[in-house]
């Protein structure tokens, strides 16, 4: 390998500078190749979790809004970590789905009774540095308190009816085929 | 901070100027009085995101960060970065700046106005996500939830995809790999 290519190669492995990245990224051409691509489809930008049309009190106390999404996606692993154990087949996708739903709607509008649960996990300094909680025992233990009783019966009640869904279309399609 | 950028008119496709600027309360007060109406009208899915309380919080909190497009002082899009928490699924152990939310304006969005009032608004917004990847010594790592209406734009990007992710809500997961020098004018991965 020559001088001038290790010189080169050398450089590709360097880190880009903020300055390059500006002339790179915003450079000539940039705009046209921007707006073809804009040009070609029929769709918006829009990125990001939705929360829903319903701030609730805890959302309102604005130093824990932050945590309050890394608690909602840690809540939402934990729940399918657990789910996955279960056993259930085709049920796990709609088990999930609902408890997700559920975890949603009691971070919106928590009960009372949960209030000092969830403030004291948002509270906890050292759960919150990551993009998920890492500590399980601490989640798991909320999720006990954020899901009640009839939570798991609705959640029983949607693996059951994906089941049945299940076993009645394999059911006709054994008639088409014996048909 | 303030950096002059250029967005495309979409009537004539001209070039005019705009500004990528710090979030701020005119910003809220465009998307409350001129946007929300339009979002819910043709029930996007971004209608009940509320760019005031992103305001607040984001003041309150270090790690996140909101910026702004600007053309005549309206405001054309707008964009929350969070910088320290989120890692890459691309490349285990390393930092990406997450885009936490972004969305342009109604009168951009070629599914409410044909052809839309500026191009370029978005794409703008995430560029400069990836320049401040690079100026955090995360080298260009960008990743973001796609709405699922978006997920063809994200592709066009060249990003990559990881599919759908059950933690946040089953939306699809995309991230930029390093900015290299060889990437295309547009930035996108060659």
């Amino acid at each position: 390998m020559n001088h001038q290519q290790q010189e080169k190669d050398s450089e590709a492995n360097e880190p880009i500078t903020p300055q390059e990245a500006m002339d790179l990224l915003f450079g000539e051409g940039w705009l046209e190749e921007s707006a073809c691509i804009e040009d070609e489809l029929n769709c918006s930008i829009g990125a990001g979790l939705d929360w829903g049309n319903a701030l609730g009190s805890l959302m309102l106390n604005l130093p824990l809004f932050g945590r309050l999404s890394t608690l909602r996606v840690s809540l939402n692993r934990e729940v399918r970590l657990i789910i996955e154990t279960w056993d259930l087949g085709i049920g796990i996708s709609s088990a999930t789905k609902t408890a997700r739903e559920l975890i949603k709607e009691r971070l919106i509008s928590p009960t009372p009774e949960l209030i000092p649960h969830l403030e004291a996990t948002l509270l906890q300094d050292d759960l919150y540095g990551e993009e998920f909680i890492s500590n399980r025992e601490a989640l798991k233990s909320l999720l006990a308190v954020i899901l009640t009783d009839s939570d798991r019966e609705e959640i029983a009640e949607k693996v059951a009816n994906s089941v049945r869904t299940q076993v009645m279309s394999q059911m006709n399609f054994s008639q088409q085929l014996s048909a | 901070m303030r950096r002059r950028i250029e967005i495309k008119r979409g009537v004539d496709n001209t070039n005019v100027e705009a500004y990528l600027v710090d979030l701020a309360k005119n910003h809220v007060d465009d998307y409350t009085n001129s946007w929300v109406e339009s979002l819910r009208l043709f029930t996007q899915e971004d209608k009940y995101w509320d760019w005031g309380f992103k305001l607040k919080y984001i003041s309150n909190n270090d790690n996140l960060e909101g910026y702004a497009v600007e053309h005549e002082n309206r405001t054309q899009g707008l964009m929350i970065i969070e910088t320290q928490m989120h890692g890459s699924r691309l490349n285990i152990g390393k930092r990406v700046v997450y885009v936490d939310g972004i969305v342009t304006a109604p009168t951009n969005r070629i599914e409410i106005q044909r052809p839309p009032q500026f191009k370029g608004v978005g794409q703008a917004l995430l560029k400069f996500a990836r320049i401040r990847s690079v100026e955090l010594g995360y080298e260009g790592r960008v990743g973001l939830h796609s709405l699922p209406s978006s997920e063809g734009f994200y592709e066009k990007q060249n990003m990559f995809n990881y599919g759908a992710e059950v933690e946040y809500d089953n939306l699809v997961y995309f991230e930029y790999g390093v900015l290299r020098r060889g990437n295309s004018p547009a930035g996108r991965n060659l």
